[in-house]
């Protein structure tokens, strides 16, 4: 038998850093490096990101017969960099300085510090960053052919593409170059309303359906929209191409009021613009997926890029009706790029074969019964082993609420509203929560939804959870006719199911829906399966595994430190229940014990 | 009543003996009574030598009018956990203490530190202060959040309602320096600390606050004027009610002294506390320190010619904001 061919896609210093590895096309192990470094979004070399993987597959680097960088950095600085100096010269003299230190030392070494930091002698190669995007979408579809659209802040120079993939062919058609970005406009919008860059856009994106679309016609002053889907920015509102901020004075005097500082009032002003940006940005998203269709005609759609993860617009596209199918990358993002580039070069340097749909995210590393339980042990914390069925009978009965002790004036008593820090086999790839990191609770239950938000996640109320659903019964509570499993679509939940589920369900009577079935994730949808059973309802609340600010859980350390600094009453990890309520009691009884035995002496 | 879950950690501050629940107060073996008001139990009696009672008093009515750190804009325990960590020496204290200690902060003030750590429910948190106007502040976070695991006592550090050997850690910083006799505050104060348990005390550092000192004789001599000659007035994203609070702690107490490192390493010394750290370091860090100091674990303690060489260096650091420093120890 021959050696596999092991490929290693690598994407960082910009934001993000994740890895991907391919043991002879196969998707076997993918991370994102803030996982295990705790620094969200960091964009370090994936150094431990790698070790894992490496681990995993049971190699050393040795191993490893190709590296696959996510951009072309040379192209990136000679070209683009440069040249926007150039243009906008003598502006952005400070920015610039930075941003050339950044490259001089970081950026144009890529190759000299991969090898180093991984110890790494083989070949690098390098696809361009929305090829990357393409890739990761295309070949992960499982499609025989597709056309392809990928939109994002920017890569070398193109920030939206159109492309199309037959079998393992792939081929972008058609570019829109910086600064034109539909990327850096919701960015740059973003930041006018305060929140973080790059980081906070889903927020802008949740706050939309509290506001009226009443800033259209301003909007069409900051972007001119052709009816192919071609836009251009009107680059006299916007300061990135030579300044630190994204925006400057200009937008303010349109829109007619400054900048809203990180910790200022959110009024619905601000409402008002995130709906109208959200319309803009579904109106563009939908021109070009329709000339995406008449340039290359076929039935299926393949989504990538940061903007991709826009999923009210990726609902709008799927009900347009323009596509019959539509796969969307689940890990949209720049992390996602290391899985393109790997693809690419499966497809490009080894010829391989196109490999089956990507069916899961499940790609990270696991832990063992019996490293958690070691773990417990170390930590001197109480708790309770269960086998596999009773363990599902055990935590479908505390979300459904059984035997839910009272609550008083002076303790946290559940009073049937629990809600479960659940935390299971391979950690996930993308920025999604979708069963093995995740907080879960009873979506029937309104208390539930106050007490995540503010006692757990500690964040604004306006914001909704995502519902996980069983898929056979997708339809019986949401618009919605097909699967969703990466939470990336979003369909109203149906009239009469409204009040059923509050906890998921958008002011607008929208959700952003996960669906599952039990060969994606046995033991989440047997939980849920259970949860069914005794409750009625397929649906329940999942929310990412993490402190507020902070990157999803990666280790059982990294669980038990979040459910000890949130409200959350129990915790799973594998086979283990641990109860917040014991925790309590366990630590007053030694302290009772303590004093007692103090008062003898 | 949610003072129950501790009442076998109090005691009477006056007779030592054990406190009973009774209604809404609180009753000594000898039929003293303390009331509990807006769910704050007043413990506060009088120290024992009326020349310390004098400054007790100037402090306490100084505190009443000043609360120190203001709640604005901390509406809610993220933003309290933002700004916790923000300061990095929030998170380090969060990080080295267990999920399930018993933490007595003496001098809580408004309580953020005490709430702070309390948003871990397992822990359970005595905030102490003399100020109701500032324990105020602290009861209302906490009982808007629901934190049933915080508790703020109005009390006196030289008559502390606590019992010996009864809490896991003990948090005492900047309150010691503003009474008339720290060291023998901080005596009191160690034994309520369990043995094996840790102590966090943090004081004005002789060095680092010598800047300050020359500032405020300068706004003395000048009757408040160059008020911006300190880096905290110049702040333009604080507010300036913020900044007037800032003043006034910081220009305005009526009492306050100044303790360098070997002084209170003196005071570990002879009281058997063992040096396990200061923020910031007297001498070195441990390897893998970059990411966050680790409070708990042993540091080198270094030698006197090393602390003079740090404490000169803090003029232009912590001097800044005042020349806090914090030594951290274990009791044997």
């Amino acid at each position: 038998m021959s050696k596999p061919v092991y490929i290693l896609g690598i994407s960082c210093y910009y934001h993000d850093s994740g890895i991907a590895l391919l043991k002879d096309g196969e998707v076997i192990f993918a991370a994102q490096e803030e996982r295990y470094t705790r620094k969200k979004h960091d964009e370090a070399v994936p150094v431990k990101a790698v070790e894992q993987a490496l681990k995993f597959a049971g190699i050393t680097i040795k191993d490893i017969d190709a590296v696959g960088f996510y951009e072309k950095p040379l192209l990136k600085f000679f070209d683009r960099i440069l040249r926007t100096y150039f243009k906008v010269w003598p502006r952005g003299l400070i920015t610039y300085h930075r941003a050339m230190q950044e490259w001089m030392t970081k950026k144009l070494w890529i190759p000299t510090n991969l090898q180093k930091e991984l110890k790494y002698k083989g070949p690098i190669y390098y696809v361009q960053h929305h090829e990357s995007h393409a890739a990761s979408t295309y070949y992960a579809s499982g499609f025989a052919d597709a056309s392809i659209v990928t939109v994002d802040g920017v890569g070398e120079w193109a920030t939206t593409t159109i492309g199309y993939g037959k079998g393992t062919e792939l081929k972008l058609t058609k570019e829109i170059h910086f600064p034109h970005s539909l990327g850096l406009l919701y960015s740059a919008i973003t930041y006018y309303l305060g929140f973080k860059v790059n980081s906070a856009e889903y927020k802008v994106m949740g706050l939309a359906p509290y506001g009226e679309p009443k800033y259209m016609k301003e909007m069409r002053e900051l972007i001119d929209v052709k009816e192919d889907g071609s836009f251009a920015l009107n680059m006299k509102y916007f300061t990135y191409e030579y300044g630190l901020r994204m925006t400057g004075r200009e937008i303010e005097k349109l829109f007619g009021q400054p900048t809203r500082k990180g910790e200022g009032a959110m009024t619905q002003f601000h409402k008002d613009i995130a709906r109208s940006l959200q319309e803009i940005t579904e109106e563009i998203m939908i021109k070009i997926a329709k000339q995406a269709k008449k340039l290359h005609p076929s039935e299926n759609l393949c989504l990538a890029g940061g903007v991709a993860l826009n999923c009210v617009a990726n609902g709008k596209i799927l009900r347009a009706g323009i596509f019959k199918n539509i796969f969307i990358q689940p890990a949209s993002g720049d992390a996602g790029g290391s899985l393109g580039v790997a693809l690419a070069i499966w497809h490009r340097i080894y010829n391989g074969a196109r490999i089956p749909k990507m069916e899961h995210v499940f790609l990270g590393n696991a832990y063992t019964n019996e490293e958690i339980e070691t773990y417990l042990k170390s930590q001197n914390v109480p708790y309770e082993k269960l086998d596999d069925a009773a363990l599902i009978e055990r935590v479908s009965g505390l979300l459904a609420g059984e035997n839910a002790e009272p609550r008083t004036a002076e303790s946290n008593g559940e009073a049937g509203a629990r809600v479960i820090g659940w935390f299971q086999g391979r950690m996930e790839f993308g920025p999604r929560s979708l069963g093995n990191r995740s907080i879960i609770a009873d979506a029937r239950n309104k208390e539930n939804w106050q007490k995540v938000n503010l006692k757990i996640k500690f964040r604004e109320s306006f914001r909704p959870f995502a519902p996980t659903v069983l898929e056979e019964r997708v339809s019986d509570y949401f618009e919605l006719d097909r699967e969703s499993p990466y939470m990336l679509l979003v369909a109203n939940t149906r009239p009469e199911k409204r009040n059923e589920i509050p906890a998921v369900t958008h002011v607008d009577g929208s959700a952003r829906i996960q669906t599952i079935r039990r060969d994606q994730n046995p033991r989440y949808y047997d939980l849920i399966k259970a949860f069914e059973k005794k409750s009625g309802c397929p649906v329940i609340i999942n929310t990412s595994f993490n402190v507020r600010g902070e990157p999803i859980v990666e280790s059982p350390k990294d669980a038990l430190n979040c459910f000890l600094h949130t409200h959350m009453d129990y915790l799973v990890l594998g086979n283990f229940v641990l109860s917040k309520n014991k925790m309590g009691q366990a630590s007053e009884d030694t302290q009772k014990e303590y004093l007692k035995k103090f008062e003898l002496d | 009543m949610s003072v129950q879950k501790i009442v076998p950690l109090l005691r009477c501050p006056g007779s030592h003996t054990d406190l009973a629940l009774q209604g809404e107060d609180l009753i000594s073996e000898k039929g003293m009574r303390y009331p509990i008001i807006d769910g704050i139990a007043r413990l506060l009696t009088p120290t024992k030598s009326p020349e310390e009672e004098t400054v007790r008093q100037k402090m306490q009515k100084f505190y009443e009018q000043f609360t120190f750190p203001g709640y604005d804009g901390i509406d809610s325990p993220g933003i309290l956990m933002d700004k916790a960590r923000a300061s990095a020496f929030g998170l380090w204290v969060d990080q080295a203490i267990s999920p399930f200690a018993t933490v007595l902060e003496v001098g809580c003030g408004t309580g953020q530190m005490t709430n702070f750590l309390g948003l871990v429910s397992t822990r359970t948190l005595i905030g102490v202060d003399q100020s109701i106007a500032s324990l105020k502040l602290g009861q209302g976070f906490k009982e808007r959040f629901g934190l049933h695991n915080i508790h703020f006592l109005q009390g006196n550090i030289f008559q502390m309602p606590i019992k010996e050997n009864s809490v896991d850690v003990l948090i005492c910083s900047g309150v010691l320096h503003h009474t008339p006799d720290p060291k023998g505050g901080y005596e009191e104060l160690l034994k309520l600390v369990k043995p094996g348990g840790k102590i966090l005390i943090g004081l004005y550092n002789s060095y680092a606050r010598i800047p300050l000192g020359i500032r405020k004789m300068i706004f003395t001599a000048t009757g408040n004027a160059f008020r911006s000659l300190d880096a905290h007035m110049r702040r333009k994203d604080v507010d300036q009610s913020k900044k007037e609070i800032w003043f006034a702690d910081q220009y305005k107490n009526p009492h306050e002294s100044w303790h360098s490192v070997d002084e209170v390493l003196g005071w570990f010394d002879e009281t058997h506390v063992k040096f396990l750290s200061g923020v910031p370091a007297i001498a070195a860090n441990l390897p893998g320190e970059e990411a966050g100091l680790r409070l708990f674990e042993e540091h080198p303690k270094g030698s006197a010619l090393q602390h003079a060489m740090k404490q000169l260096g803090w003029m232009f650091t912590i001097g800044r904001e005042g020349g806090l420093y914090v030594l951290v120890g274990e009791k044997l």
